[in-house]
């Protein structure tokens, strides 16, 4: 899997491509929770258009990174999902708890405008 | 072809990077019976449930080996997931949705939920101690009749 972090204004953008499971879920999870220690406050994009597979393990990473920011005050939502994934966002609920976004400039918006003008990385 | 009969067995060691060869085997296995994208994506979706299951629960921090069988007979696939890990004390508790014995893991307790939605039977032997059995079955419902239909 790929996992390319970038920064856009106040979002951290999270864009990965491949097969998000156990494996990778631990890598992803590593590398993002060494990013967001240091803006624990901000907001983060997770882009899942590149996504080939994803199982629980993809959706307990991505919950346990929402859990993390919400409880600091932070924001989360998830953009491009494709429909191969689209089962197991629902059947888990993970669709429900994260906002999702079908364009990444709508899910940009809705957290840039989401964040108070002093909560900045 | 519709009504041979076929058989596959895999073994592999509890090691995560053997989650995504062990689904591809299952898949590569379930396709002699055409089955659709979703098809194909269910499957290997429920493999890697049982699989990565094996991997964190059943071995937990040891290497163990986990079995793969899987069957075709006439449009049905059977897939069964062999442990000899820790054991499921309370099978009943463990299929409840959102259960999980590791929270602290980033575990959603959603992996028994989805192998028994995204597949068409699903059932769970265990014994404490000893190990644990998987079976799964689906019906392939092939792309050829579903575009004759
Ligand atoms: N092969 C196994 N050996 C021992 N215990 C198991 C095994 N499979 C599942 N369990 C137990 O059943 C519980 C529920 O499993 P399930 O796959 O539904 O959730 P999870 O693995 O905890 O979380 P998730 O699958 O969402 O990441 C596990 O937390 C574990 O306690
Ligand atoms: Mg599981």
């Amino acid at each position: 899997m790929k996992i390319e972090i970038e920064q856009r204004q106040a979002v951290l953008l999270v864009r990965l491509t491949g097969e998000l499971d156990h494996h990778h879920a631990e890598q992803l999870r590593e590398k993002l929770d060494r990013e967001i220690a240091s803006r624990p406050s901000g907001a983060v994009l997770f882009n899942l258009g590149g996504l080939t597979f994803m199982d629980s393990s993809g959706v307990g990473v991505l919950l346990g990174r929402y859990r993390k920011i919400d409880a600091a005050g932070g924001r989360v939502a998830v953009c491009e999902a494709p429909a191969v994934i689209s089962r197991i966002t629902e059947i888990s609920g993970l669709a429900r708890i994260i906002p999702f976004f079908d364009r990444e400039a709508d899910a940009l918006q809705h957290l840039l405008l989401g964040l108070p003008s002093k909560r900045r990385f | 072809m519709g009504s041979s009969r076929t058989f596959m067995k895999l073994e592999i060691e509890s090691l995560s990077e053997n989650e995504a060869f062990a689904r591809v085997v299952v898949a590569a296995f379930a396709a002699r019976l055409d089955p659709t994208l979703e098809e194909i994506s269910d499957i290997k979706t429920a493999v890697s449930e049982a699989v990565t299951n094996a991997i964190i629960h059943a071995y937990e921090d040891k290497v163990g080996l986990i079995c793969i069988r899987s069957y075709l007979d006439g449009n049905l696939l059977t897939v069964e997931v062999e442990d000899w890990g820790i054991g499921i004390d309370d099978l009943e508790k463990a299929r409840e949705p959102l259960y999980t014995s590791k929270p602290e893991l980033d575990r959603s307790g959603m992996g028994f939920t989805i192998m028994e939605n995204f597949m068409d039977e699903f059932s769970v032997r265990s014994a404490p101690g000893k190990g644990t059995v998987v079976t799964m079955v689906k019906e392939i419902r092939s792309k050829s009749k579903v575009k004759e239909n």
